[in-house]
């Protein structure tokens, strides 16, 4: 059994295609997955930053200018992460670990550290090379895990 | 060759919305399936054996999980053909306060 942590951006990597190389690891990962053995976990504050670079970002605002059509994409893309993944809370103990955790870059990335470990993540799936690397929790980047699946048993 | 010939067939509704629904997981449209079929007759000058009897194989389906249905909506979803491009890390990190002050 694998518990899947993802970030924020290993989250965005699941609903859009952005890039022909994580694309094609994601892709790869999840011709390897198995409901039976596998699930995907996503930590409530990484639904959050999903829903805002969509919803209020100034790249998101330029591509589209209207607030219709970004909800619009917003709401889709949480709708697909919600059926597919498991929300994990951020919760008291959650923000009490994180607030003593000195080793990530910052908050956002300590609360995310401390998720996996209360949600007992087996992997933070991440692409972020400053983030997770002194993690309880490994950090594997979606090439690596790619490559983890293919030679498990 | 502008594709202006129209074919039209009689079909049973339920059928129809069942096949729909299959080729529309694969990305596809009837149109499209009967241009393929029409182009294979017309490239080899012959009709596709299952075409010709009626008749083919059914195996057991592939057991399918919600990872599959994930890879495919990757691979050929709603999302597969747009430039995403500016949904770069970069833009992430900017949205969650980050960036801006990196050292």
């Amino acid at each position: 059994m694998s518990r899947i942590l993802l970030d924020t951006n290993a989250a965005i990597d699941l609903v859009f295609p952005r890039e022909q190389e994580r694309r094609e690891a994601m892709i790869a990962i999840l011709c390897e997955l198995s409901e039976e053995r596998d699930e995907l976990l996503l930590p409530s504050l990484c639904l959050k930053d999903v829903s805002y670079v969509l919803e209020n970002s100034a790249a998101a605002k330029r591509r589209w200018a209207e607030r219709a059509d970004r909800m619009a994409l917003s709401s889709r893309a949480r709708s697909y992460l919600l059926a597919h993944c498991t929300i994990v809370a951020v919760d008291d103990l959650v923000c009490r670990r994180a607030h003593r955790n000195h080793t990530e870059p910052d908050f956002n990335d300590a609360l995310v550290a401390e998720c996996a470990v209360i949600a007992h993540a087996d992997v933070i799936l991440s692409s972020d090379r400053r983030a997770f690397n002194a993690s309880l929790v490994p950090k594997m980047s979606p090439q690596e895990f790619a490559r983890h699946l293919a030679v498990r048993d | 060759m502008a594709a202006t010939a129209l074919v039209s067939a009689r079909l049973d509704p339920s059928m129809r919305e069942q096949a729909t629904a299959i080729l529309r997981k694969a990305n596809l449209t009837d149109t499209t399936v009967i241009r393929r079929v029409y182009e294979y007759i017309v490239t080899t000058g012959d009709v596709p054996e299952f075409v010709k009897t009626g008749e083919f194989e059914v195996g057991a389906p592939a057991e399918r999980d919600h990872f599959d249905d994930m890879a495919e909506w990757l691979a050929c979803g709603p999302f597969a053909d747009e430039d995403w491009t500016w949904l770069s890390d970069d833009v992430v990190a900017d949205s969650k306060g980050r960036g801006w002050n990196d050292e």
